[in-house]
């Protein structure tokens, strides 16, 4: 090898070795980390007081509580992980919110849909848009 | 080394090297394979030949690009760099299998073109954790395949040595595209720490290799610099004794690459660059009376630099002389092909 081509061999492994190492430090620095158990997004909301009415369909138990001037509020607990990635949660065809990853999630109904039940729950795949589960709270 | 242009000069070695170099393959696949049957039982045909094909691919190509300072590091691994191109056009065609699976896998089903599809299905050109790792490959398996296609003397000597040379040396960016094409694809996708150190270590060995062998060099050129001494035009080089037999010292003298061969008593010097590949012909040896490029066997005869006939190629020659067991080189090169006499070791000349 002619000795200018062994130098520009040099110069590049010199600088391609500093940029592959700090590319591939970059590239295990941004792994994606799974979040653990304990730090789930918690639900705010606090739950009304009083227990209207309860249903269990599978892995999932729902609640209507109602709380001061009459609002309602829809409680639902996932006791197992569910399949689909993405889950919209309806009230009388009134999108509430999607699902977390497990434990006990919220939606205060609004005055008008508070006002006017029974209340038509319907949980949605987001992605194959398919019905999940559809139960009626009183 | 041939006069006329053919498609393999297939000799016995070659043959054995790339027997050797098959069954090698087939081992890895089998094994790949009976693996990924026994950990993933439900894996489809098409992804068990995406992950065998990409994973060997890759192994390939840490390989060869370790032959090269392997070879300056430890000449007993020449054999396995005079034989390299068969390695390098293996490796593109297992790679351009495990593109155009992923290519009909992933993107061939949709209403876009697909490769259209594989540069714009994932725009996440700005994020560094979603970034499209399937266009990394595309441009690496590009470059393979330039390298593939013309990695044959026909277009080494249409593109000339220097722009062949700076076209092949393009494998360097094509490794770094794939570095990134596994880090940012499936070890994003599976974080596995296997994949991590698999390419890590790949990484800091390829690294490592390279800059040791430049080192060497280096330092090499740099002590040969400063131990000569000058007399009447001519370098002191080393002590005769210092060359074995059928071999050269080489050696770099105001500008020029010689090599200094010792053969049958005697001492020549040549440019050390062969006339093919630029390769180092003072790393090769005498064989039949004819120094041999260790790169692809090109011939030249020391005391006129010229290839035996009917082959055309010469290289410059430079006056030798021999001072009390001293080895002296005068630096100023003869036209290519010109007759030097040559130093006698025993006695002086």
């Amino acid at each position: 090898m002619v000795p200018e081509l062994r130098k520009r061999h040099r110069i590049i492994w010199q600088i391609g070795s500093v940029l592959l190492c700090l590319g591939f430090v970059a590239a295990v620095w941004v792994l994606p980390r799974p979040a653990p158990v304990g730090h789930w997004p918690k639900n705010e909301l606090l739950p009304f007081t009083k227990v209207l009415a309860s249903k269990t369909a599978g892995n999932l138990s729902f609640q209507l509580r109602q709380g001061e001037n009459n609002l309602k509020q829809i409680e639902i607990t996932q006791h197992r992980v569910m399949e689909q990635a993405v889950i919209q949660v309806f009230c009388n065809n009134v999108l509430q919110g999607t699902l977390g990853p497990q434990g006990v999630q919220r939606f205060n109904l609004d005055d008008t849909l508070s006002a006017n039940p029974p209340y038509l729950i319907e949980l949605v795949d987001a992605i194959d848009h398919k019905t999940i589960h559809q139960i009626t709270l009183p | 080394m041939s006069v006329n242009y053919t498609t393999v000069q297939w000799n016995r070695q070659k043959r054995l090297y790339d027997r050797i170099m098959l069954g090698i393959m087939a081992l890895y696949l089998v094994t790949f394979s009976l693996l990924q049957l026994a950990f993933y039982p439900l894996i489809s045909p098409e992804t068990l030949i995406i992950r065998a094909t990409g994973t060997l691919a890759f192994i390939m190509l840490q390989f060869i690009l370790c032959i090269g300072p392997l070879a300056r590091l430890d000449h007993r691994f020449l054999p396995l760099l005079y034989n390299r191109r068969h390695l390098g056009v293996t490796t593109f065609l297992i790679g351009a299998i495990h593109g155009v699976f992923n290519i009909i896998q992933f993107h061939s089903l949709g209403y876009v073109d697909p490769i259209f599809s594989v540069f714009a299905s994932n725009t996440h050109y700005g994020s560094l954790q979603d970034f499209p790792f399937q266009v990394l490959g595309f441009f690496a398996l590009v470059i393979l395949f330039l390298m593939a296609a013309t990695s044959h003397d026909f277009w080494l000597k249409n593109l000339s040595p220097r722009w062949w040379k700076s076209l092949h040396m393009l494998v360097y960016l094509a490794y770094g595209l794939l570095v990134f094409h596994v880090m940012l694809g499936v070890v994003q996708l599976e974080q596995s720490p296997m994949w991590i150190g698999f390419v890590g270590f790949g990484l800091l060995t390829l690294v490592a290799l390279h800059l040791m062998a430049a080192g060497v060099e280096k330092k090499r050129l740099q002590e040969q610099m400063d131990k000569a001494a000058v007399g009447e035009g001519y370098y002191q080089v080393c002590s005769a004794e210092d060359i074995p037999e059928n071999r050269a010292k080489m050696v770099y003298l105001e500008g020029q690459n010689i090599a200094v061969f010792r053969y049958e008593g005697k001492v020549s010097a040549v440019n050390n660059i062969c006339r093919h590949q630029h390769g180092p012909i003072g790393e090769g040896k005498i064989v039949d009376g004819c120094i041999t490029c260790p790169w692809h066997g090109y011939q030249y005869l020391p005391q006129n630099g010229q290839s035996p006939p009917p082959f055309t190629e010469k290289l410059e020659t430079y006056d030798v002389k021999i001072v009390d067991g001293m080895v002296w080189v005068n630096p100023s090169p003869y036209p290519e092909g010109t007759e030097r006499p040559a130093a006698l070791v025993v006695g002086q000349k």
